[in-house]
This record gives structure tokens, C-alpha cells and sequence, in this order.
């Protein structure tokens, strides 16, 4: 092995006096930084696979809630990353969201949800639909390690006197369309995102964790106005595929 | 006046990336016409003619997907809207040519997989397919205007245990004009039942012909089905669409429409597009085989 000398003779730098003010600047944007990027560079939930025995304890209750998306079937647009990007983007697609609001109801998620409730059933469980007093999103935070849900979820068993609480959350449907600035990767996709967890109220921890993100090219010309039949055929594969993966993890 | 240029500038973004929003071309597919009268051919018999080729055209079953990653392209800010504008163009040229690729790529590592069943139908000419609809198939030369043109295309699975069949039909219109025009235009797509370890063996053996004699008993669905909606018996009545599933390798694949007959083992579906999809009923068991012309 050779040791190569550096380039740079590091005792010729001259030392220059630097405004204190601006060091502090410096530090305090190089922490904010830090800051952001530790919390996009957390590692993400893995799956977590409902195991034959869980849930199979005599008189365990269980709760069940669906929170379902908060906008209609739309077209999801991603990496438009300007303004202009993300109007050229919108022009694109706007009359396959007309399409979509038009059509598309949530009659297929109400099928994910009942899916979900069946198979719980299926397993012997004894599962019943529960309101929460409270959206998920203003529960205390829980400092726990992977395997533990973000948020305080054991209040929950009192106030619902419950052990476990299965949640599928399904945050999107309708279409995903990928974009690099002005121009779109690929067609519009059918889609269907969203969460199924299963929480012990006693530990927070996950008993099963599934993330659902399908996308399904059409399998041929997406773009036929009106009725948008490849794209519209699609979307239902979208939905029938996260229903197999359901079906899968319970 | 800033909003108008700004109208404009996103009307010329959209017009140069509209051909770039468009699915590549592939030639397995068309779009459904049908402007025949309802009495058109009701007492005759339907002719049938081969467009081009007269050889068995089998490719490797493919998934479609010919998105592409994000692409980072950095536009240069100060060459103002002429330069902008071609440098959407470049990028929208490049993605689009990437997507052809990959889509090409696909096609061809199917056809590869798929490469023993390719080598026993390269000689294969459809014409010994046709069977009983032999002697309703007309030379182009004396083809009239109400033969309809057939192009067959068949697919196998990757694990060559799945035969299909999309059945390409049409009549031109002899209206004249710069784009070709059509009175009736249909796919029809026909799913084979997925053969077991046996018969999987004997097709790749092909022990007694047998893979002559199933792509003979998909092209002869698909007549019968083709026969059947050009003489306008499926009817054009809305019907409520419902799902149904087609197994396929590891998954069940979706078809939306609503079912217009059921014959001999098999469903007709119309599905979304009009085309006309038949598969099997349900998973033969051993000793059943559905295809639609074995019992019927």
C-alpha cells in the first residue's frame, strides 16, 4: 500500500477573523438542517405480519375503526416540483379527474373495509366498529422504538374498553401520476393508498403493521375520454390487489 | 397582461408535453367501432380474411408498466422562453423514447422466456387453425367489403402453462379521406385454461400435436364470438359492470364489464372498452377440460 502525500499544504491557511455574529448564523443553520434531515432520514415502519396465535386470547376485545380519504377519487400528482410544473401537470390530466369525481365513489373502499372486518371475524376474533373519541392525529406523541406506534394509543382502552385497535386508514385513491418537473414518467396509474395497523392498548406496540400503496398501469391507451376505460379498469385492479394483500396479512 | 403571458406560456408547455402524455404505441390492441346496421349480415354468413401475415404470431405475456424513475434534468434558467421551451422539448423526447424502450425490452425478455413454444410455431400457418371456419376464410383477392379482417395474436405466460389468444378484427369503410376509417372495429381476447405439470410437459413436448390443437380451440372461440357480435346478438343494452377475475400467474387479473354469455364452461364478458373477453368459468378440475369446443 502506498500512502499518497495530500496536495494541499493545510499550515499555509491563513487564520481570518470571523464575525462572531455569523458563526452563530452558521450553527444555527447547519442544527435546523440537521434537524430536517434526521426526521426525513428516520427509519420507516416495517411490515409487521399478524401471526397465527395473536389476537386468539379468549375474551380479547377488539375495536375496529376506518377512517377513509379526505378528497374524492382524484388524480395524485407527484415531482411536479414548480408552479408552472404543477399547472402543466393539472392540464394534463383534469379530465380524467372529472371522470374520477364523476364515477368513482367509494363504494370499492367500503369493500376494503367489510374485507377487513370479515377476516378479523374469520380468525374467531371478536371485533366490533368503534368511534374514537378523539382523531389520531391529536393523541399525545409515544417515544418508543420501531414496532411502537408514533402516537399514546392506551388511553384508548378505557375510554373504548378495548384490548386492540385495528385501523386502516385510506389516505388516497383514484390516480397516481409521477411527474419529472413538466413531464409526466409514465400515465396515470390506478391507485389505492393507506395503512392497516393493529395496536396492543396495553404496550402501544404493533401487533401487525401493513402499508397498502398499489399502483396499476393500464394496460392499454390511457387517455379516452370520456369513460376512460383502461384507466378506469385499472383502478379496480388497484383496489382488488390491495384486498389480496389484505387478505395476506390477516 | 401577466396572466395572458402566463396562460400562454403554460398553453405552450402543455401542447409540447401532450405527445409525451400519450401511451406508447403497441400493435395489440384497437378501439372499438361499430357503426353497422343492425341488419348488416343478419341473414348471411360472416367471411373472414387474414390481414398480413399468414404465419402463428405467439409472444411472451408482459406486464405493461413502462414508467420511469424520476429523471433529473436541471433547466437552465437565463435561456429565456425560446430555451425553455426546447429544453422541454429534449426532456420530453428523452422520457418518451426511454419509456419506448423499456417497453420493447419488456416485450423481448417475454418472447424469450417463452422461446420453445416460439420455435414450434414458427412454421405453423393459421390457416390449419381455422377448422370448421376454414372454408368461410377468403383470399384478400376475393374478400368483398363485408369480410372482416382478422389478426390473430397469441400470448403464453412466462411459465408456459397459460395460452391466450387477442383476436384483432375489423371492416374498413370505404369512405375516403386521410385517416382510415372503420365500420365495425373489435378485439376479442380469449383465455385458455392453465394446464397442470402434465400437460404443460406434453405441450412443451408437444405430444400429439397438442399445441396446434389449443391455439386451434382459442382461434375458433374467438370466432364464434367475433361471428356473434358482428351479427349483433351481444346487443348494445347498458348493463350494470361488474368485476370478475381472471387467474393469472400470481395474481387475479381484473376485468371490468358486464357478462353477455355463457357457453359451454366459458364466460363472454363485454368489458369497459367493448372488447369481448371470454375465459373459463371456473379451474377445470383433471378429467374436465372447458374450452368451448371441446363439449359444445
Amino acid at each position: 500500500m502506498r500512502f499518497v502525500e495530500p496536495l494541499i499544504n493545510y499550515n499555509v491557511v491563513k487564520e481570518v477573523p470571523v464575525n462572531n455574529m455569523e458563526i452563530k448564523l452558521k450553527q444555527l443553520i447547519v442544527i435546523s438542517l440537521s434537524i430536517l434531515i434526521v426526521a426525513c432520514g428516520s427509519t420507516p415502519q416495517p411490515t409487521i405480519a399478524l401471526t397465527s396465535n395473536t389476537l386468539m386470547t379468549e375474551d380479547l376485545k377488539v375495536g375496529y375503526v376506518y377512517i377513509g380519504p379526505k378528497d374524492e377519487a382524484t388524480t395524485h400528482i407527484f415531482g411536479a416540483s414548480c408552479l408552472l410544473c404543477y399547472g402543466v401537470a393539472s392540464s394534463l390530466t383534469s379530465k380524467l379527474d372529472g371522470h374520477l369525481e364523476s364515477t368513482i365513489t367509494s363504494e370499492e373502499l367500503i369493500n376494503i373495509k367489510n374485507l377487513v372486518m370479515s377476516e378479523y371475524f374469520a380468525r374467531g376474533s371478536n371485533i366490533s366498529e368503534v368511534t374514537l373519541p378523539t382523531k389520531i392525529d391529536k393523541l399525545k406523541k409515544f417515544k418508543g422504538e420501531l414496532g411502537f406506534a408514533k402516537k399514546d394509543f392506551r388511553s384508548l382502552k378505557e375510554a373504548l374498553d378495548i384490548d386492540v385497535l385495528v385501523v386502516l386508514n385510506v389516505y388516497r385513491h383514484g390516480a397516481y401520476r409521477s411527474f419529472s418537473s413538466y413531464i409526466p414518467n409514465g400515465d396515470p396509474q390506478g391507485h389505492v393508498a393507506g395503512l392497516l395497523y393493529t395496536i396492543d392498548l396495553n404496550t402501544n406496540a404493533y401487533v401487525q403493521y401493513l402499508e397498502l400503496d398499489e399502483k396499476v398501469q393500464p394496460s392499454s391507451e390511457w387517455d379516452q375520454p370520456p369513460t376512460f376505460p383502461s384507466f378506469t379498469t385499472s383502478y379496480y385492479q388497484a383496489i382488488e390487489n390491495a384486498k389480496a394483500k389484505i387478505r395476506d396479512a390477516i | 397582461m401577466e396572466h395572458s403571458a402566463m396562460r400562454l406560456l403554460l398553453l405552450l408547455i402543455v401542447s409540447l408535453t401532450i405527445g409525451c402524455s400519450s401511451t406508447p404505441y403497441s400493435d395489440d390492441h384497437v378501439q372499438h367501432v361499430n357503426s353497422l346496421d343492425r341488419k348488416f349480415l343478419q341473414d348471411k354468413k360472416v367471411t373472414f380474411s387474414l390481414s398480413d401475415t399468414q404465419f402463428v404470431d405467439l409472444r411472451g405475456k408482459y406486464q405493461s408498466n413502462d414508467a420511469l424513475g424520476q429523471s433529473t434534468i436541471m433547466y437552465q434558467g437565463g435561456a429565456g422562453l425560446v430555451g425553455l421551451l426546447a429544453q422541454i422539448g429534449t426532456h420530453a423526447a428523452i422520457v418518451n423514447s426511454n419509456r419506448n424502450g423499456k417497453l420493447s425490452l419488456a416485450q423481448e425478455q417475454a418472447n424469450e422466456q417463452v422461446k420453445p413454444l416460439f420455435d414450434l410455431t414458427k412454421e405453423m400457418r393459421v390457416l390449419t387453425l381455422l377448422g370448421k371456419y376454414g372454408s368461410e376464410m377468403l383470399s384478400p383477392d376475393t374478400a368483398t367489403k363485408e369480410t372482416l379482417i382478422v389478426k390473430p395474436i397469441f400470448f403464453s405466460n412466462s411459465e408456459m402453462n397459460q395460452l391466450s389468444l387477442k383476436l384483432l378484427a375489423w371492416i374498413p369503410s370505404e369512405q375516403k379521406g386521410k385517416k382510415k376509417t372503420f365500420l365495425y372495429q373489435n378485439m376479442v381476447e380469449i383465455y385458455g385454461s392453465s394446464l397442470d405439470v402434465t400437460e404443460s410437459q406434453n405441450l412443451l413436448l408437444n405430444t400429439d400435436d397438442m399445441l396446434r390443437s389449443k391455439l386451434s380451440k382459442l382461434l375458433q372461440t374467438a370466432m364464434y364470438v367475433v361471428s356473434n357480435d358482428l351479427k349483433g346478438i351481444y346487443g348494445r343494452v347498458d348493463r350494470a359492470n361488474k368485476t370478475y377475475f381472471i387467474k393469472e400467474d400470481t395474481h387475479n387479473k381484473v376485468i371490468r364489464g358486464s357478462l353477455v354469455e355463457e357457453h359451454c364452461g366459458y364466460y363472454v364478458i363485454q368489458d369497459l372498452h367493448s372488447w369481448l373477453i371470454a375465459f373459463p368459468a371456473q379451474e377445470p378440475s383433471a378429467n374436465h377440460q372447458s374450452d368451448l369446443h371441446e363439449q359444445c
